[in-house]
Order: structure tokens, then C-alpha cells, then sequence
């Protein structure tokens, strides 16, 4: 076990260096001087000298091959750099706004799996029921509707006409009357591909013999489903949710826009239409980072609810 | 998606939690004893007037809030209209579309949050005015420029704002981006309280360039020595309290501000991104105001003017949106060509239908904002026949029969560029459909090409394009003239625009020169006719910006440079 572990985290550093590389590159592959387009100030004017002085200041004008060395030689210092606009660490901004989308990640992850696991649980028992079918006319509505769309709907009756939960906001650093609105938009489309899974792997492992087997033993239908059933089942249902997880942290531009949630999201966006390089690049090289440690923590999590999972190469 | 009911459950379980803890408005206008929501002489009388029985006691008469009306609450509200108590304008809550905390790396934007004060801003007539200058004067040659500080003023810091202190920002301003303070030569401090520029040729319009809203002056100690501001302390009427990234900035009042004492005691910025959410928060109360440039879009603003509780404040601002045409390369290094385009737009159109009536239709180059400065003998110019006409004379017709004018073989095909970056803050691409369409009918065929915002200063520098699409905000004559239409302007340079006119250099020239103002005038004048001629580029609109606030808002007056007169502003709930 713990010989696959290190091999996994071997394993990533090819993969985080191919990122670093991908994510410097954007620099040059994004057409336009960024020297000029942060200089361009607010009536339209850049001046030419100021745009080579900021050039030469920010090394813009050394060969690619050595800004990325110096640019990977700082990342392994932990200096991600200074922010073109804002002058301030990257790092910092980022971990600060990594902070909101987090919890704006648990909260929805955990609406998400309210709603999914026992409904897909409750459909897959009662297949072609009334429940069935309205729970999956409804996670067809929740994978279709455009997250926008929803987060305004929710914003239109909970905030402008019933006046209960604010329109948008951090509020008092993410407290709960503001995640609310957020956290349903993001959780329940979430909800929506998971409830569908959990119903058909469920399905899938009800039908079989060690099922029956443990009815035939007297065994009653709660344990069946609850102990017997819903371990096996669980194991896809799994990897879609630390997938879903993974896509949470990432932060979502529009989620994070509409309700004004001060995420990495919004950040990544507003640093785009800035074109402030050095937080783009950081944004994705930590987004990057934090996807590949969620999906290695998810095969980790499999060898615990699958002990016919090991891996282990054969001796 | 799960099950709405389940949903609708949780949130309304969660929501009766929270409906007790929501926020409320809370301050009151102490002090307005007869209640007209100003605080004046008419209050200090009418409290004499509730101790003699008069008039009625209430609760605002009881100016210093101990629980009974008598003389004492008379000389408060004296106190507070001269400025020694304070001003009970409670708090108020600000929408905006950026986050105000971001900008030019000041850790606060220097005109939308009043912690940041210059030697000289512009006002509301686009005018040059005193603001830590008291006044200045240049010498008969142009190059001199003197400045006399106000005394007295502290940065936020307690450190003192005097010549010495301007002169450190001023290096660092030129050292920032050299050029910005004019053909610089040296800067001098004469006395505590005198600071002279000196430039090796005249450069009238300097007071002005001085007013840009990054001119500001930051206490030393809060800048290092890479010029990095660490903290936002400036001289302004308003410190920064709290800041959070993408959310919000937190603002309290100097109470040792030079200019007394400001009306607000405090406010918070609010970046909501998203227009709609923005103009729903307005209208739940979350925000009091929606401020800056882009705050509320038209299509919103019949909306939130329904609503009794929202007042909805537009004003012209120095914002114009230009068309340009390429006089580098055929078709339009032919002047007629440039005409035809011209009259070909129905500009009043696109400003009653697009714009919703925000805006005005473009005449010359300059804005009217700038009113003082503008040719008023230039009109709109729109006429298909005048349009068609010029395109014959100057050889265009329609040879194969398809619509499309043909000119020694090759048809009348032009690309309409749009930064994609500025298709998300107005309405360009509606704009430019207008103009295709319109186009087409006298046989011009425009393809419109979006590109991301790189790319279109890259092809607009290289000359790889006919038509594009760009907004100009300039802070006097001289920045819009001579940086667009002057054969080595900047901008004319940085678009490609390839405009060349001898007779424009050496009006934009002895403009830049020219220290009387009605001289500079007059030159001006000739310039803005010459290039309303000769089309190298026209305004399609001058831009009007949409504002709006909730009835508890006094004293917000929109600018057309988008400063904000926080120390004027208060609420009366």
C-alpha cells in the first residue's frame, strides 16, 4: 500500500512539470504584448518607453527557456510571484481566494450527497415507481438546466421576492445565509449526474447472487440494501464524486460570478480579462495541483471500501 | 437535481434560521429635528422652537442622542453643521462591477474610494481644480511650472503631506511610467510648501495630466523601495479599514481630514461582477448604490427606475466610442470613401434602440463633456444619398450587379474589428451588426472579425484591418487631438490608423504649446473641423453612465472622470 502510494507521488512529478510547462506557455501562446495591454491605461494610451521599461523590469525580454527556469526556480521556492495589477504575492491571493471556494466546495459536496445517495438509493429499490420516475425526470432537469439560469431563478424567488437569503456576497467570510444560494446552485447539478449513477450501480449489485444469497440467509431488507448492497455499490459512485470534488475546487466562473463569491474561479477569470500572467499561471498550475492530489486521494479511498483493490504489482 | 421539494425544504429550514440574524439599517439622521433629510439652521431653530412648545418633540430633535430635547441638542446641531461634532450620515453599502481594491495596485482605486488625493483632479466640467495644490502658476516660457500645497494635510498615517513628500511621489510616478509628468527635467522643492517642475519644452497641458486619478499621493512610508504601494494610506477623506480580494473593501471616515469632517462615517465596496445580481441587490437593499462606469445597463435601468425605492441618475461621461477607418490602405485611404462610411450610419438609431436613449450620437471628436473646448459647428452626419453620392464621385459602382460596389475589380470588402474584452462592456456587437447592415445598403460589404484582446492591438498596430471599434476616455482636448490625429501620436501609432495631415501636426503641436487658454481654443477648434472632414475616425456615441441609488441616499452626484464625492454623501436611514 504504502509502496503504491510513493509510487504515485513519483509519479507526479512528470505530471506537475508537463503542467508547470503548459501553463507557462500561455504566455506566449495568448496573442498580444502583455507589457502593453497592462500598460494601456484607463483613457487607452500606453507609452512606448514605459511599455520597454516594463518589459526589461518583469524580464519579459530574456529568452523564453530561461523565464521559465526562472519562473519553475521561484515555484520551487514557493514564490509564484507578484501580481502584474495588484502588485501583491500571488500565492497569497490565491490561497486566500482557494479558501472560499473551498468551503463553497464542502457545502455543495455535501448538498450534493444528501440529495443523491438516497434518492439514487430509493430509486434504484423501487425501480419504475412514481418516486423513480420523478427523481429521474428531475436529475434529467438538473444535468440540462444551465447553472446560470438556475442561480438566478433561485436568486429571483429566494432573495428578490421571498427576501429571505441575500442576492450575493462573501458576507462576514462565507458565513451561511450567503453560501446558501451558491451552494444549492453548485450541489444539486452535481447531484444530478451522482443520483444517476447510484441508482444504476445500484441496480446492478441488487441483482446479484451474494444479494440473494443474503436474503435467502433471513437477512432483512434494510441490512440487505445498507451493509450488504450499498458498499459495492458505492465504489463508481466514488470516483464520480472525488471527480465532482475535484471540479468544485477548481471553482466555478459562473457560479462564482453570480453570486459574487470571492473564489479562484473569479479570480482565474478577472486575471484573464486583466492579463495578469503571473496569477493565470499560478491559478492553473494550483488548480492542476490540487485536481491530480484529489484523484490520488480517491484511489487511496477505493483500497478501503474495496479490499479486492490492493495495488500491488505481483512480486 | 434530486427532488425540489427536498430543496425547497432545506432552503426554507435554513432561511427562517437566518431571517432573524438578517441585517438591518440602523442609523438615523440625529440632528434633523424638522426632518427634511438636510441637516442646517432650519434645525437648530426648530429645536428652539420644540423647547418652546411650538413644535412637537420627535425623536431625530435629540441631536446629541441623551434622551431629552433641550438647548444642549441646539448648540450639536451648530456643532455639527460647523463641522466640530460629527456628521450622523451613518453607513452606506456600494455595488460595483471591479474590485476597487485592485486597481493600479494602490490597494484602493484613487477616484471611486476617496482614500487617495492629488495635487489636482478635474470636476464635473471636466476643469482642472485645486486639491492639494492650492494654486499654481507657470512661468512666460511654459517650462516652469510652480505648485503651492495646502498646508496642514496628514496622510492617514499622521505622516505630513508637504513638498517634500509630493516630490518623493512624483520620482516615483516618473520612475513608474517615464514621460507621464511631461518632457520632465527636474523636479524641485523650494520651500515646505512649493514644488516646481521643470520641462525642457512647454507643455500646457500638464496641470491636467496631473489630474489622471493615479496621480496620487501615497505616504512614503507605505511605498518600498521597488515602488510597491504596501498599504493604501493616502490624505483622503476616507481610510481603508478591511480588504478582501474580490469581495469587498471597507471604508471609514478621516475625521482629520483637511477638509472637515466627511458626512459618511463609513462605507463598504461591494465587487459584484455580475450586472444582474448587482441590480438585485440593489433592489432587495443589500447595496444603498451602484456606482462606476458600466454599474447598471440599460436594459436594467426601466427596471430599477419602477421601483418607488430606486432613483436611477445617469450623466454624460468622458467616455466616447469610436469607429476608426484604416487611411493606410485602400478603400479608405481615399478621404470620400471615410465620408461615405460616415453618413452612411444612422447614429441616432443605434443610441434610441441599443443604447436604450443612454447616450448621445457622435458629432466631432470631442465629447461634449468637454464642453468648453467643443466645435459646436460640427453636426451629426447621416445621409444614404450623401452616402451613395460620395462613393460614385470618388469611382465606387456596383459592376457585376450583386449588390457589393466594385472599383477597378476589386469589390468593396472591408473587416469591422471588436476587442472581445470590449464586447462584455458594451454593446459593440449589436452595434456593429447595425453598422454592417447599414453598410450593405450602400453596397459596402463589412465582415465583423472578434478578436481577444491581444490580438486585436496586434492587428490594429500592424495596420491588418479597414474598420475598428474602440472607446477613449481623455482628460482634455490635447490627450484626445494630438495622442490620436498627430501624424507621431500615440494612439495613432498604436492603432495603425496611418493619419497624416501636416496642418493637424502643427495645430496639435502649438496646442500642446500654447499657454492661453483662448488661443488654445481657437486652434483646437480649427482641429476638431479639419478631422471632422477628413474622417480618420468619428464617434459613433458619447457615452452616458448609468447610476442608481435607494431613497436613504443623499448627495451622490455621478462624474463624468468617475470620482466619487464620498465626503458629500450620507444616508438618512
Amino acid at each position: 500500500m504504502l509502496k503504491y502510494i510513493i509510487k504515485r507521488l513519483i509519479l507526479l512529478i512528470p505530471i506537475l512539470f508537463l503542467v508547470s510547462l503548459i501553463s507557462f506557455s500561455l504566455l506566449f501562446i495568448i496573442p498580444g504584448d502583455p507589457a502593453e495591454t497592462i500598460l494601456t491605461g484607463p483613457g487607452g494610451g500606453a507609452d512606448p518607453k514605459a511599455v520597454e521599461e516594463f518589459r526589461i523590469k518583469m524580464g519579459l525580454d530574456k529568452p523564453a527557456y530561461i523565464q521559465y527556469f526562472t519562473w519553475l526556480s521561484d515555484i520551487l521556492h514557493g514564490n509564484l510571484g507578484y501580481s502584474y495589477r495588484s502588485k501583491q504575492p500571488v500565492l497569497d491571493q490565491i490561497l486566500s481566494s482557494f479558501h472560499a471556494t473551498l468551503k463553497l466546495a464542502i457545502v455543495s459536496l455535501i448538498i450534493s450527497l444528501l440529495i443523491s445517495i438516497p434518492i439514487g438509493i430509493i430509486s434504484a429499490i423501487k425501480q419504475y415507481s412514481t418516486i423513480d420516475n420523478v427523481s429521474m425526470v428531475s436529475a434529467l432537469l438538473g444535468v440540462s438546466m444551465p447553472n446560470f439560469w438556475q442561480g438566478l431563478l433561485l436568486i429571483l424567488l429566494f432573495a428578490v421576492t421571498l427576501g429571505w437569503l441575500p442576492v450575493a456576497g462573501y458576507g462576514d467570510h462565507g458565513d451561511l445565509e450567503h453560501i446558501i444560494l451558491p451552494a444549492i446552485t453548485l450541489g444539486t447539478s452535481s447531484a444530478a449526474i451522482t443520483t444517476r449513477l447510484m441508482r444504476s450501480t445500484m441496480l446492478e449489485t441488487i441483482n446479484q447472487d451474494y444479494i440473494q444469497a443474503a436474503r435467502a440467509k433471513g437477512l432483512s431488507e434494510r441490512v440487505v440494501i445498507g451493509k450488504h448492497a450499498l458498499k459495492n455499490a458505492l465504489i463508481p459512485v466514488v470516483t464520480m464524486i472525488g471527480l465532482n470534488f475535484a471540479y468544485l475546487l477548481d471553482g466555478s466562473v459562473v457560479v462564482e460570478s453570480i453570486f459574487a463569491w470571492p473564489g479562484i474561479g473569479l479570480l482565474m477569470v478577472e486575471s484573464i480579462y486583466m492579463r495578469d500572467y503571473p496569477m493565470i499561471q499560478g491559478c492553473i498550475l494550483f488548480v492542476a495541483v490540487i485536481f491530480i492530489f484529489v484523484n490520488l486521494m480517491v484511489d487511496i479511498l477505493y483500497t478501503y471500501l474495496d479490499p479486492r483493490i490492493r495495488y500491488e504489482t505481483k512480486e | 437535481m434530486g427532488s425540489g421539494a427536498v430543496l425547497g425544504l432545506i432552503a426554507v429550514i435554513v432561511s427562517a434560521m437566518l431571517l432573524a440574524s438578517m441585517p438591518m439599517a440602523t442609523a438615523k439622521l440625529y440632528g434633523d429635528a424638522n426632518g427634511d433629510d438636510v441637516i442646517d439652521e432650519a434645525d437648530t431653530t426648530y429645536v428652539w422652537q420644540i423647547i418652546a412648545d411650538v413644535e412637537e418633540e420627535n425623536e431625530l430633535a435629540d441631536a446629541n442622542r441623551d434622551g431629552e430635547i433641550n438647548a444642549r441638542d441646539a448648540t450639536y446641531i451648530a456643532g455639527i453643521i460647523s463641522g466640530e461634532n460629527p456628521f450622523p450620515g451613518g453607513t452606506l453599502i456600494a455595488g460595483l462591477g471591479r474590485d476597487p481594491g485592485k486597481q493600479y495596485g494602490y490597494g484602493a482605486h484613487p477616484s471611486l474610494t476617496g482614500v487617495y488625493e492629488q495635487l489636482v483632479w478635474i470636476d464635473y466640467e471636466l476643469e482642472p481644480q485645486p486639491m492639494l495644490a492650492t494654486s499654481w502658476k507657470v512661468s512666460a516660457d511654459g517650462k516652469v511650472w510652480t505648485f503651492y500645497l495646502k498646508e496642514g494635510v496628514k496622510f492617514h498615517d499622521g505622516t505630513p503631506f508637504n513638498a517634500e513628500t509630493a516630490k518623493q511621489n512624483f520620482e516615483r510616478l516618473d520612475a513608474e511610467e517615464p514621460g507621464q509628468l511631461g518632457p520632465l527635467e527636474s523636479i524641485d522643492v523650494v520651500d515646505d510648501y512649493t514644488i516646481q517642475f521643470t520641462h525642457s519644452e512647454p507643455f500646457a497641458p500638464f496641470v491636467r495630466q496631473l489630474s489622471w486619478p493615479f496621480m496620487s499621493m501615497i505616504s512614503p512610508d507605505a511605498v518600498d523601495e521597488d515602488r510597491n504601494v504596501l498599504e493604501a494610506i493616502g490624505t483622503g477623506p476616507y481610510e481603508v479599514v478591511e480588504y478582501s480580494p474580490d469581495d469587498k473593501l471597507v471604508l471609514a471616515r478621516n475625521e482629520d481630514w483637511w477638509g472637515g469632517m466627511p458626512k459618511l462615517e463609513g462605507m463598504t465596496l461591494r465587487c459584484i461582477p455580475d450586472a444582474n445580481s448587482r441590480a438585485m441587490s440593489l433592489e432587495t437593499g443589500e447595496i444603498d448604490l451602484i456606482i462606476d462606469t458600466g454599474g447598471v445597463l440599460p436594459e436594467y435601468a426601466g427596471t430599477l427606475d419602477a421601483d418607488p425605492e430606486i432613483e436611477v441618475l445617469t450623466r454624460l461621461i468622458a467616455t466616447s466610442h469610436f469607429l476608426i477607418l484604416n487611411s493606410g490602405k485602400t478603400p479608405f485611404n481615399d478621404t470620400r470613401a471615410r465620408q461615405a462610411v460616415q453618413y452612411a450610419i444612422d447614429q441616432e438609431t443605434i443610441v434610441d434602440t441599443i443604447l436604450e436613449g443612454y447616450g448621445l450620437p457622435g458629432k466631432g471628436a470631442l465629447t461634449p463633456a468637454l464642453a468648453k473646448w467643443v466645435n459646436t459647428d460640427i453636426a451629426v452626419k447621416y445621409g444614404t444619398n450623401e452616402a451613395e453620392q460620395l462613393l460614385s464621385d470618388s469611382g465606387w459602382g456596383d459592376i457585376g450587379g450583386d449588390g457589393i460596389l466594385d472599383k477597378e475589380g476589386q469589390p468593396f470588402e472591408v473587416r469591422l474589428l471588436l476587442h472581445s474584452g470590449m464586447i462584455g462592456r458594451w454593446p459593440y456587437e449589436a452595434i456593429a451588426e447595425v453598422i454592417q447592415s447599414e453598410l450593405n445598403d450602400v453596397g459596402i460589404k463589412a465582415d465583423i472579425q472578434v478578436l481577444a484582446g491581444g490580438a486585436w492591438s496586434t492587428a490594429l498596430k500592424d495596420g491588418k484591418y479597414e474598420m475598428a471599434m474602440t472607446p477613449y476616455t481623455p482628460l482634455g482636448p490635447h490627450f484626445m487631438l494630438y495622442d490620436w490625429f498627430n501624424s507621431e501620436g500615440d494612439m495613432n501609432l498604436m492603432r495603425g490608423m496611418c493619419y497624416n495631415n501636416s496642418r493637424v501636426d502643427e495645430l496639435t503641436e502649438l496646442g500642446k504649446a500654447t499657454m492661453d487658454q483662448d488661443e488654445r481654443n481657437e486652434i483646437y477648434v480649427e482641429l476638431q473641423a479639419i478631422v471632422a472632414e477628413e474622417v480618420p475616425m468619428f464617434p459613433i456615441y458619447y457615452e452616458e453612465m448609468i447610476n442608481a441609488q435607494r431613497s436613504n441616499v443623499r448627495g451622490f452626484e455621478p462624474h463624468p472622470w468617475f470620482w466619487i464625492n464620498w465626503e458629500e454623501i450620507y444616508s438618512t436611514t
